[in-house]
């Protein structure tokens, strides 16, 4: 007899979040994790004495409402905080540009630089909250099964074309028309300024090693825009406590309904027998039976930790194919005070300082970073995202003290001659110019600098390439296609081994597969 | 023939082979038809002439794969002179001296991709074999008018369900590979399965040809599809050259057009289309002509169509909206050159059967690609990707005996160049292309005649093509089907009654194809019945 009904392996948003459901409905499950903190790719660690970052990511994404009350998350911890701005632009020669959550006020700051742009603000943001709406609604079920004659599907692929119908004739083709388009043209069909369209463009091609210029990148910035409210473009969701805390409230819901969560378990192996699931191996040798083992593991970690011969050599080629090129940087500086923030020659009001400030002066900036990335070089002035999340959250530094984090994007897992400290701190120094750019006294308030290359990000978060979306966000790994077709529904072809992490639909790091998941782990089960 | 005073059922605007495709159908079932072609000869993109006295140039358009063979049938075109002769090889020299071959016998193009690779070799089979399925997959969406999925009209949910139980009948195995191929890059695609890297350059080549697309570009893979389908089916065998040049192609659906009863006007060029209460009424030509007839037929891109030859008081203002957004992104150049010999391959010295077929400059991914980049900036590829075949070898018909033609089609060679392109440009960009040639053939520059060097905007001056793209639109995913030329009007309608479309603007798109030129002339009968 097991003493557990399920194992979950790891410890992030996701392995949490359905580690809690499951545990509500009344199941013994175990939580392994194979570092000594909890969190994943979401966790918030000091890097420096008193200094706290949120190390993969600055936005901890959408949490479906019905998730947040279920686990009544707020009662664990979980609460957001106000964030000033949306996305802002810095540049050498011309003003900041900033956007904020409130319409009005973009649309004020918009027209200094360009009316007709100014104009079109609030159309945009109505397209993009509507076609947004349409992905949460498909993202709020099952993947669909475009194939199958079964009445659910068919009723599911109607609802969601009934959806779709809802926008409205215009809209409708509008979204359809979208999201297979390069976020380049979707920001120049909108917009004059180069520097409000390299916004678009950067956000378009976070953690996918493709440019703006790619065909699928308008749906990578559409997917980021999912759960914001309506009129906010790239408004980072930070709950207090950094992206840390969104894992750690999983974790106290999920502990309350009695999971136990081992840290510094490191899983060797996924046993089976007769074809089915019969628990885990850990390095040191420990074995640990459960019927059903659920990873939250990206997919060619998750399906590696089974012996190929119980697995279809279709589905291990499936596997191999799938994208997860690493092209995300990070680098955190703890600073002794707030540097003085500038662009143009004109200083950053203090409220665009706490939104995420984007070094990318054009659409043809971010396309060049590419270029280099996908011969696998270091971009010569890739393009940044910074954020400093201690004027939101002063709880993350000591007294006055300040976190900057840099987002680095476009940087190649595949770097031609590999990763080393060397190259890393390499990278580290040209981000630090890259900065003082438009944070001329970055140099003189940093106290230390951390940087995460994408190398790093692989060894330390066990994301395969660095990839923190474990498996990049493309029209050919959406949906059905998420992570294979046959696993795309979180079950995989050996019985008892279930898939839950952001590999699977809906590209999510902040628990939105959990509730699909248990859905369908109660539905095998009857 | 003497109706040129009468009023005519039909107008048809260009004599490109979609324009004639359209005429020769309207035709056949009785309709009175006349095509304006503002040129002094049909074929639009698709010409044969003597540009240099003795030798014949395929000046735009060289090969044939795509022409649909129930148009060739329909229109009995070999009784009107078409002769499709086979193109069967396709060389890829390389840096190194050597090359890949692809023949016409699957045996031996199976050896030779396993001197590279036996791992290709293996996988090659199993590839071919699923490529040609997934040609035969798309062939009824191609053939197919498209349903817009807005409508809740019976005929388009007819359409869509169509649709619908298309996919439904496929296995899974092949939807998902389907799926992959609309919306992967080719490079990605091909990476899947092969790992010598100059066999995916060059195939990965014909999934940019024509398009603003590298290799790694998502939505290349499905253009390689859509070259993919001509190798399948009719009697003909696939990758072609018509005797006489591809003008030839367009002579012979002409002469079918005629024979049915239209009448082709030369040296007629619209300047505008006649609209009364938002209807067509018919066309006036530049000399102040002026023609009449309820149905009015435009084979000329989107832009040309709704942007020049249609005032815009006429036409709602999303729908000019979304004209202007739609892409036709030049990006490829053509040099013919006319030579006393042949070239002499590094790789494969002296004359061979190889000079028979294609000769793909497509030694790396890597080329390829930064071609590409070169081009996305504004600049031609300093070493473009060329795709060369020497017409003559099939034709001695082509040249002077002893002599022979070569055509080179170039990419990267952006309609967008910075500062716009002009003689020095094309200079320059005919000296790029000859020393990428040079490469690979040393001789090159000894045996060149003369040369004709075409970029973008010569094309568009001569074609009337926008911007010089061949395709008359992007063939990007968000462009094609129900999106094509634009979203609620891709069943070649347009918002004025009476004005129709039927150019490779319109579903399923360009290449010698025929099939918008058909589908329009069906839907035309369909709402005149």
């Amino acid at each position: 007899m097991n003493r557990y009904d399920a194992i979950v392996i790891g410890a992030g948003a996701n392995g949490l979040a359905t580690a809690a459901l499951l545990a509500k409905k009344g199941r013994r499950i175990l939580v392994l994790e194979r570092r000594d903190v909890a969190g994943g790719t979401n966790a918030t660690e000091e890097f420096h004495p008193g200094y706290r970052a949120s190390a993969c990511r600055d936005d901890a994404g959408w949490v479906p409402d019905a998730l947040v009350r279920r686990l009544q998350l707020a009662r664990h911890g979980l609460h957001w905080l106000p964030v000033t701005a949306g996305l802002v632009s810095l540049t050498a020669d011309g003003p900041p540009l900033a956007t904020y959550p409130d319409i009005g006020r973009t649309v004020d700051g918009l027209k200094a630089s360009s009316a007709a742009d100014a104009g079109r603000w609030a159309a945009f943001t109505g397209f993009v909250d509507r076609a947004a709406g349409f992905l949460q609604a498909a993202y709020s079920v099952r993947a669909p099964r475009v194939q199958s004659r079964a009445l659910g599907d068919l009723m599911a692929l109607a609802g969601l074309g009934q959806r779709l119908r809802r926008l409205g004739k215009r809209d409708m083709m509008e979204v359809l028309r979208v999201v297979p388009m390069p976020v380049a043209d979707l920001g120049e069909e909108w917009f004059s300024l180069d520097s409000l369209r390299a916004l678009l463009a950067v956000a378009g091609t976070r953690d996918v090693m493709h440019g703006p210029m790619s065909g699928g990148t308008a749906l990578v910035f559409l997917h980021q825009q999912v759960g914001q409210p309506a009129g906010s473009i790239g408004v980072r969701r930070v709950p207090r406590g950094g992206t840390g805390a969104l894992a750690s409230a999983f974790a106290g819901a999920a502990r309350e309904m009695g999971v136990e969560i081992r840290l510094g378990a490191d899983v060797s192996e996924v046993m089976v027998a007769g074809a089915r699931v019969a628990g885990v191996r850990l390095t040191t040798g420990e074995e640990l039976g459960a019927s059903h083992v659920i990873s939250s593991a990206d997919p060619k970690r998750s399906f590696a930790w089974i012996d190929p011969v119980w697995l279809d050599p279709e589905l291990l080629r499936a596997v191999d194919n799938i994208r997860m090129r690493g092209s995300t940087a990070r680098v955190h500086y703890a600073l002794e005070a707030l540097p003085r923030f500038q662009s143009g020659g004109l200083e950053v009001p203090r409220d665009a300082l706490g939104g995420t400030m984007v070094l990318a002066p054009s659409i043809a900036s971010v396309e060049r970073a590419y270029d280099a990335a996908k011969f696998g070089e270091v971009p010569q002035s890739p393009a940044l995202s910074l954020a400093i999340p201690t004027l939101i959250d002063p709880s993350l530094a000591p007294d006055r003290r300040h976190v900057l984090s840099v987002t680095v994007h476009h940087v190649p897992f595949a770097r031609r001659g590999g990763w080393d400290r060397s190259a890393a701190e390499l990278l580290g120094d040209q981000v630090t110019s890259m900065v003082a750019a438009v944070a001329p006294d970055l140099r003189e308030r940093t106290l230390h600098r951390w940087v995460l290359t994408p190398a790093d990000l692989e060894s330390r978060y066990a994301c395969t390439e660095g990839n923190l979306s474990h498996g990049e966000l493309a029209l050919d790994q959406f949906l059905f296609m998420r992570p294979t077709p046959v696993s795309s529904r979180y079950a995989t072809p050996v019985a008892g081994f279930w898939l839950c992490g952001t590999g699977s639909h809906p590209v999510s790091s902040s628990g939105a597969a959990a509730m699909l998941v248990t859905r369908e782990l109660a539905n095998a089960r009857e | 023939m003497t109706r040129s005073n009468g009023r005519y059922d039909a107008i048809i605007i260009g004599g490109g082979h979609n324009g004639l495709v359209t005429a020769a159908y309207l035709a056949r079932a009785g309709k009175r038809v006349v095509v304006l072609e503002r040129r002094h000869l049909v074929g639009g993109a698709a010409v044969t002439e003597e540009i240099i006295p003795g030798f014949k140039f395929s000046v735009f358009s060289y090969v044939v794969s795509l022409l649909r063979p129930e148009i060739i049938r329909d229109l009995s075109l070999p009784s009107h002179g078409l002769e499709i002769l086979p193109l069967e090889s396709t060389v890829t020299p390389m840096f190194d001296g050597d090359y890949l071959a692809a023949w016409p016998d699957a045996d031996e193009t199976r050896r030779e991709v396993a001197r590279h690779s036996l791992k290709d070799a293996e996988a090659y089979e199993e590839y071919s074999r699923l490529m040609g399925l997934m040609a035969m997959a798309v062939k009824p969406i191609i053939s197919m008018i498209p349903p817009d999925p807005t409508s809740l009209s019976p005929r388009d949910l007819r359409g869509l369900l169509k649709v619908g139980a298309h996919f439904q009948s496929l296995s899974a195995k092949h939807f998902h590979l389907l799926y992959k191929l609309m919306t992967m890059s080719s490079a990605d695609f091909l990476d899947e399965w092969f790992e010598t890297d100059v066999l995916k350059a060059t195939k990965s080549a014909s999934g940019i040809i024509g398009t603003f697309m590298g290799p790694r570009t998502p939505g290349s893979a499905y253009v390689l599809l859509h070259h993919y389908m001509g190798e399948i089916d009719g009697a003909f065998r696939a990758w072609g050259f018509a005797r006489g040049g591809t003008g030839a192609i367009s002579e012979s659906i002409g002469r079918a057009a005629r024979s049915f009863g239209a009448e082709v006007r030369l040296e007629a060029e619209v300047s505008q289309v006649r609209t009364k209460d938002g209807r067509a009424t018919g066309v006036v030509l530049a000399n102040g002509d002026e023609l009449e007839a309820p149905v009015v037929v435009s084979s000329l891109d989107p832009k040309r169509t709704f942007l020049t030859l249609v005032s815009e008081s006429d036409l709602p203002a999303d729908f000019v909206g979304d004209v202007r957004r739609f892409k036709i992104r030049g990006s490829s150049g053509k040099v013919n050159l006319a030579l006393s010999g042949l070239p002499d391959l590094t790789c494969l010295p002296g004359v061979g059967r190889h000079l028979r077929g294609a000769i793909s400059i497509s030694p790396s991914l890597e080329y390829v690609e930064r071609a590409y980049d070169d081009a996305k900036y504004g600049a031609f590829s300093k070493r473009p990707y060329m795709d060369i075949i020497l017409p003559s070898m099939i034709d001695p018909g082509m040249a002077p005996p002893g002599k022979h033609v070569m055509s080179v089609f170039v990419q990267y060679a952006p309609s967008t160049i910075t500062g716009g392109w002009d003689n020095l440009k094309r200079d320059a960009f005919g000296n790029a292309v000859i020393d990428a040639i040079a490469q690979f053939a040393p001789n090159i520059r000894d045996i060149i005649i003369e040369k004709q060097v075409l970029t973008p905007a010569d094309i568009e001056r001569i074609t009337g093509l926008t911007e010089g793209n061949i395709f008359q639109g992007e063939l990007a995913l968000h462009q094609l089907f129900f999106l094509r030329p634009s979203p609620g009007w891709a069943q070649y309608r347009t918002p004025v009654r009476g004005l129709w479309q039927c150019g490779s603007g319109t579903h399923p798109g360009g290449g010698i194809m025929g099939a918008g030129g058909r589908l329009a002339a069906l839907e035309i009968l369909g709402a005149a019945s």
